[in-house]
């Protein structure tokens, strides 16, 4: 309760002062407000304009001193990721064990997931990603994903087969297709992967999908739904400035046609703009490369 | 006459319910419908409906009206925590309706008819997806003040329509709907209570603002802001499922709708909200598409998009997957402007520039360079506008100038958007029901554009810099002290050259500074200004010594939000107002007076003073007319 006193007493602060006008208002509003009284609540609060404003030192300047007031939880959470984000792995691990250790939430308990992922750690990541949240996308996706590294497909398919069936997202339903490909249910999927083709406007995801399940026992339908995938994301695309979404969906046509050098270009491109392909269906953001 | 006949047979019956939150109307779709009500306390909800005023013959069932109470009451569809105990949110669905068809409706407490007996509670369904039938929608952002200039915004869009004889098929609000914090009582007060009689009969399809971020989470769902809408979620209203409320699209006849929640979901294209967007896209098959979400890519209003990172991520991780799906114009807030684009592809970089990324730089007015072309259906890259539109309510500003843009207005105002036929047209309205700008897109054939090298450019805007704060001469002379009498005028605007030295005061009425209301620094309290004038003129005549080093002069203020200073009929000193003066002033920057004076010395003014007899006249400006209070205190002090 005081907590959330306190909250709203900021956000009436830093909407007096303008910030709901100006980024740079809000930090100047807190700035004052923290040189009268210096509060865990009132540093984190201009740690996440700072990130607004993307200037992660002053963030993680602003956190750190956060918790040498108090152990803030809101705190804690934003200074994991942060420190996830620059690579920090262990002390971002550790920051966020020392959250779960004030409360474990599920929300907390997905986040932990995460970074232990990022970090390398699948086992921890899978350990905490149970406990995730079952309302959430991620929790499913990246539960599927780790299973999947552990080359268990079909328990990958079920996770996000049960999971699309309780919010229908059509996220869930597009991993749980590649989930199953990867197990080899292919009549299962392809006539779900007919269909969305003949009812989309642009089917190149879809027939990429489907080039993966018969290319052992369709040389020519595989060849021809990849030309056609690749003649709809060239005309999608507009080439000094690429989708990096369509940019993996080419990569992934040119992989299935034995074009390994133009798939290697592709994820190229790909990593300069800040994305990686880590699965079938997950991708993963990464730094942008110089 | 036999609708009068009806409603008055039940008329004995008619009690107006003591509703804590009025009827309005949620996620429209081909055959069904949600309308959404509270009361303060339990009621025997019933609600009947028909396809004319005066015949309700159908009843929604009772297992059709869900019923949604405070936690502590029963936990099951719970309402955030934060709403009275005794409230009761009643959420009917009409079920196997009609597309494209009018239907009436009425909510009873048992027998006891709760809404007035009026043709105005109605709703529409949607044409069938696909269809040709034209739509209306009015767009509005950063409107939850509650205040004047919001109430004038919504009266102005509805005189507008009211003129031309149309009537709104829907309504998109780009989020901040109820400042400060999105609470309940926010939204009861500063949205539902304001647009009352519009979302009775018309959907307003909502994204979050970052205010209702502030209590409501667009991650789980949950808060004050899920709570009053109803979102499709499982494709319901056309567009594939989401499986969250915080991002959804619908169709209204051949026009897809995306909304996007641009504040606290992951915006960078590995996050489930991009691989939806790119999922819809691909599987819609509309011929307009229009998006929707609050935080813009492209503004130099209130905020700047060059610099913040919610803004950026929008425009370099979710524009690429927009526009490669082909959008034809997209809607955002946040930023308290009304900024317009050329038609433009690509644009991503950071800054943002206008070389190699704007296809047409003509202004898309169909009067002036003529509407904007494009392909026919829907082509990835054709083009697309950018519109800002956080004007809807609060105090609008400027900081500089997006080169993409060909309209950039500092008003209050809202947008009102039609498709019909090949064309969309879209009017930008102001607080005062002016047409302030005017394009169209008209789709047709096959039209290729090559992005323009050197497109026309918008002039660049230089915002009045806050100077530092300057401490006051200690050996001054006060040439009009602290607590001295004033000429002022207050609750409307002077006629003619008030500044000019022989300017006739003798009307205008005599009060001690400082003048204002509310904070308890005033002497002559202006109790009638807050939400009915924003601006308050005073004058006063001064003594300058023969001697006075006339580079000496300075003033100390103490002001809440603004002022512009004049000396015998020159402008010397502006502080916090970016453009014009008087009522035509805009561009303001919030100032507390805190019982605090700041000192600005005035520079270059010495070949405007006289020995003896000189005026100084100031205008002082509240930000927003619906301010918690307001200051003007100057001193005009002479130093050695």
């Amino acid at each position: 309760m005081t907590l959330w006193f306190v909250f709203i007493l900021s956000a009436s602060l830093i909407l007096k002062c303008g910030a709901h006008y100006d980024v740079n208002a809000a930090v100047e509003a807190l700035t004052e407000k923290i040189k009268a009284a210096p509060t865990a609540e009132l540093y984190y609060q201009r740690a996440i304009e700072f990130r607004a404003l993307r200037e992660p030192i002053h963030a993680e300047e602003d956190l750190r001193a956060s918790l040498k007031l108090a152990a803030y939880q809101p705190s804690l959470a934003a200074l994991a990721r942060l420190l996830s984000q620059k690579e920090k792995h262990q002390e971002a691990l550790a920051t966020a064990n020392q959250l779960l250790e004030i409360i474990s939430t599920e929300h907390h308990q997905l986040l932990m997931a995460d970074l232990a992922f990022a970090a390398g750690e699948h086992d921890r990541a899978l350990e905490a990603v149970k406990k995730g949240p079952i309302t959430e996308d991620d929790t499913h996706l990246l539960h599927a994903h780790l299973l999947y590294l552990k080359r268990q497909h079909k328990e990958a398919a079920t996770i996000l087969k049960e999971a699309h069936h309780r919010t229908k997202s059509v996220v869930l339903r597009n991993a749980w297709l590649d989930a199953s490909i990867a197990a080899g249910d292919f009549e299962t999927i392809l006539p779900i992967l007919n269909q969305e083709i003949e009812t989309s406007r642009f089917t190149a995801s879809h027939r990429i999908r489907r080039a993966r399940i018969l290319q052992e026992s369709d040389a020519a339908s595989t060849q021809a739904d990849l030309n056609a995938s690749l003649s709809e994301v060239t005309f999608r695309l507009n080439p000094k400035r690429p989708d990096l979404t369509l940019i993996n969906d080419r990569r992934q046509a040119y992989l299935l046609l034995g074009e390994t050098q133009k798939a290697a270009a592709d994820l190229e491109v790909m990593r300069k703009g800040g994305l990686e392909p880590i699965g079938p269906w997950m991708l993963r953001s990464i730094p942008k490369s110089e | 006459m036999q609708r009068i006949l009806f409603f008055l047979t039940l008329l004995p019956a008619i009690v107006m319910a003591d509703f804590s939150r009025r009827p309005y109307i949620q996620m429209a779709t081909e055959n069904s419908m949600k309308l959404v009500w509270r009361t303060n306390g339990p009621s025997d909800a019933k609600v009947k409906f028909g396809l004319t005023v005066d015949q309700l013959d159908q009843e929604v069932a009772a297992d059709h009206i869900l019923k949604r109470l405070h936690p502590d009451q029963e936990k099951k569809n719970a309402l955030h925590a934060s709403v009275p105990p005794e409230t009761h949110q009643f959420e009917a669905s009409f079920t196997e309706l009609k597309p494209d068809t009018t239907y009436y409706y009425a909510i009873f407490d048992g027998d006891k008819l709760l809404t007035e007996a009026d043709e105005t509670y109605r709703f529409k369904t949607h044409p069938i997806s696909g269809s040709t039938a034209p739509v209306l929608f009015w767009v509005v952002g950063d409107s939850g003040t509650g205040g004047r200039a919001q109430a004038q915004v919504h009266d102005a869009m509805r005189d507008h329509l009211k003129a031309a004889g149309r009537e709104l098929d829907l309504y998109l609000h780009v989020g901040d709907m109820a400042y400060g914090s999105g609470t309940n009582k926010e939204f009861d007060d500063r949205f539902f209570a304001m647009y009352e009689p519009t979302i009775r009969n018309t959907v307003c399809w909502a994204s979050m603002g970052n205010h209702e971020g502030k209590t409501s989470k667009g991650k789980y769902g949950t808060g004050p802001f899920y709570d009053a809408y109803i979102c499709p979620t499982k494709g319901e209203a056309g567009g594939l499922p989401s499986g969250k409320e915080a991002y959804y699209s619908f169709d209204y006849g051949k026009v897809h709708f995306i909304c996007l929640d641009s504040h606290d979901l992951d915006r960078r294209p590995s996050g489930a909200m991009a691989q939806w967007l790119k999922a819809d896209l691909e599987k819609t098959k509309a011929e307009f598409l229009v998006a929707f979400f609050h935080h813009p890519p492209y503004t130099k209003g209130s905020h700047d998009s060059d610099k913040e990172a919610q803004l950026i991520e929008m425009r370099e991780h979710i524009m690429p997957i927009l526009e490669s799906g082909g959008v034809d114009i997209f809607f955002n807030g946040h930023s308290h402007i009304y900024e317009r684009s050329m038609l433009i592809d690509g644009a991503y970089h950071t800054p943002t520039i206008a070389e190699g990324v704007i296809l047409d730089d003509g202004d898309g007015d169909p009067a002036g360079d003529g509407a904007y072309r494009k392909s026919a259906g829907l082509n990835p890259h054709n083009g697309t506008i950018a519109v800002v539109a956080g004007h809807g309510g609060t105090g609008v500003r400027r900081k500089g100038t997006i080169p993409l843009m060909k309209r950039i207005i500092v008003e209050n105002g809202s947008c009102l958007i039609s498709v019909e036929g090949d064309t969309l047209t879209a009017e930008m309205i102001n607080l005062h029901g002016d047409v302030r700008d005017s394009f169209a897109i008209t789709k047709s054939g096959v039209v290729k554009h090559t992005p323009i090298e050197k497109p026309w450019q918008p002039e660049p805007f230089t915002p009045v810099v806050q100077k530092k704060k300057q401490a006051s001469p200690k050996d001054a002379t006060p040439l009009i002290a602290k607590n001295s009498e004033w000429s002022y005028l207050a609750g409307s605007h002077p006629e003619g050259q008030w500044t000019a030295p022989e300017y006739d005061v003798s009307q205008w009425k005599k009060g001690t500074a400082g003048f204002g209301y509310s904070d308890k620094d005033d002497v002559t309290l202006l109790d009638d200004m807050r939400g009915k004038y924003s601006v308050v003129y005073i004058r006063r005549e001064f003594d300058l010594p023969k001697s006075a080093n006339r580079r000496k002069l300075g003033i100390n203020m103490s002001y809440d939000d603004a002022f512009i200073a004049y000396i015998n009929g020159k402008e010397v000193l502006r502080v916090g107002v970016d453009n014009k003066q008087g009522s035509a002033a805009d561009g303001f920057t919030l100032h507390e007076a805190n019982g605090e004076f700041n000192y600005f010395t005035l520079r270059g003014i010495e070949k405007l003073l006289k020995p003896g007899k000189n005026v100084l006249s100031i205008e002082g400006h509240n930000a927003n007319v619906d301010s918690s209070d307001f200051t003007l205190h100057p001193v005009l002090l002479l130093g050695k």
